[in-house]
């Protein structure tokens, strides 16, 4: 039976904290996925225990917008965050390696940045 | 010190059948650090969700691998269903369970094959990879396709498998398990290729867990986590613990997938022994709408799906995080101290799949 699950809220000036206070309580950082929708755009960090017991955090973001890189309390999330700054156009500072743009570099520049709307037009 | 230089690996190597480039920061023969660059061949498979309706879409998220491509068409279908919130029946759950567990024995057949390529053992590698091809016959006879098989779809399977030939798999395995072991004991027990693989690429227990390993990169260092005990599918009614070697290093890593090997042969003993009659599809109505995250474990490891829904037939997004992709920082913890020469072995141990990671 699929599991009941939450996405709790977190904002750009919490997510470091959050980062901090969930490596604190044993969980580890398995996932950063960035998603945009004609209407929003959101980060979703989810983290997981030992156990396998799961936590799933959205914060709402724009393209342009620069968030702080939580690479320092979880270092793989370097790789997620330079993977979103170079298919969605978020920015990152701090980051453990820093590709500054060259992680994906594809024909268009910020690829998944358009939705299949804004394709279309 | 010496003097530091800094040595490309990759793209193009002969121990990599993909892409993936290692920028390695070396002190004479001694690798310090290094720096990984992906994106060589990346086709933005998740961006066609926007333009494949979400039945069709099965049919693309297989393609993201050829190796793992049922646990990610499984990975997909699972997603959705929880969208849906949807139960299926108990023999289709079987059914994805023992594609599953062939898939992880033909996956880990495949990478002892290339692991003793990578040794020179020659002959080795082409008795891994024939005993795989009795895996490949099987899903040829089950499915109708030894690579791609699309026989998941969303509510169920699209195949059933009949009891006489679930008998005849078994059989088949049994021959395969037998085969094996006259291989596997090379892997085990050779001398050169412990001197090879022993003490080399050490992945601390904390190390494993701190940098997200997945898979047998990390039960390799001692990590008792394994996704198939959360219980999709049929895995919450099947007897087995997750296996684990304390060592860390390349030796450790290459003994859980040769025990991993013997374990999935005995789950799929299981399923035969316990798969329910009975319908294996239920009918799905309407679109889903909402979002939902999905966690399996695949022969590389975990990997990740995020589905997100909005009630049409498209879906909004679809993300794959796989196993490789969780497993580079890895990479970069176990490649500080090992010679420049252990490095294609060391590279290999992670089973890296760049057509995952490039999905």
């Amino acid at each position: 039976m699929a599991e009941v699950q939450t996405f709790h809220p977190v904002t750009g000036s919490e997510i470091v904290n959050t980062a901090k206070n969930m490596l604190k309580e044993g969980y580890r950082l398995i996932q950063i996925c960035c998603t945009k929708t004609p209407t929003e755009m959101d980060i979703i960090y989810t983290f997981e225990k030992l156990n396998l017991q799961c936590e799933n955090f959205k914060l709402p973001v724009n393209v342009g917008d620069t968030l702080p890189s939580i690479s320092g309390v979880f270092f793989a999330a370097f790789l997620y965050e330079n993977e979103i700054h170079d298919l969605y156009g978020v920015n990152f500072t701090g980051m453990a390696v820093d590709f500054k743009g060259t992680l994906y570099e594809t024909a268009v520049k910020q690829a998944f940045s358009m939705t299949g709307a804004e394709n279309k037009e | 010190m010496g003097e530091r230089t800094i040595i490309p690996f990759g793209p193009q190597h002969p121990v990599l059948p993909e892409p993936l480039h290692l920028d390695l920061i070396l002190e004479d023969e001694k690798v310090v650090g290094a720096v990984p660059s992906i994106g060589f061949v990346h086709r933005g498979l998740e961006k066609l969700v926007e333009k494949r309706d979400f039945h069709e879409m099965m049919y693309v998220i297989e393609r993201v691998c050829g190796i793992c491509s049922f646990i990610h068409g499984q990975g997909y279908v699972q997603t959705i269903e929880g969208i849906f919130g949807l139960e299926i029946p108990d023999r289709a759950k079987f059914l994805r369970t023992i594609w599953a567990e062939l898939s992880r024995v033909h996956s880990h057949l495949l990478w002892l094959g290339l692991m003793a390529d990578a040794y020179g053992f020659e002959s080795l590698f082409m008795h891994c990879w024939r005993v795989r091809e009795k895996v490949l016959d099987i899903f040829e006879e089950t499915t109708g396709g030894r690579v791609i098989f699309s026989v998941c779809k969303v509510g169920g399977v699209w195949k059933d498998i009949d009891n006489e030939t679930l008998k005849r798999i078994v059989e088949v395995l049994n021959v395969v398990e037998q085969e094996s072991k006259a291989l596997t004991d090379v892997f085990i027990k050779d001398f050169t290729v412990q001197k090879r693989t022993r003490g080399v690429g050490v992945l601390s227990y904390q190390d494993a867990i701190d940098v997200g390993a997945v898979g047998p990169t990390l039960r390799g260092s001692g990590v008792a986590m394994d996704l198939r005990k959360l219980g999709y599918a049929a895995y919450g009614e099947l007897n087995f613990e997750p296996i684990v070697e304390k060592d860390g290093d390349c030796y450790a890593r290459t003994i859980v997938r040769v025990r991993e090997l013997y374990q999935s042969i005995d789950l799929i003993r299981q399923c035969v022994s316990k798969i329910p009659d009975g319908e294996i599809e239920v009918k799905v109505k309407g679109n889903p709408k909402g979002e939902y995250v999905s966690r399996l474990e695949q022969p590389r490891g975990q990997v990740v799906y995020y589905g997100r829904a909005n009630g049409t037939k498209y879906l909004e997004r679809f993300r794959v995080r796989t196993p490789t992709f969780a497993n580079i920082p890895a990479l970069l913890k176990m490649l500080p101290g090992a010679d420049l020469a252990d490095v294609p072995l060391l590279a290999l141990t992670i089973d890296p799949c760049i057509s995952c990671t490039e999905r």
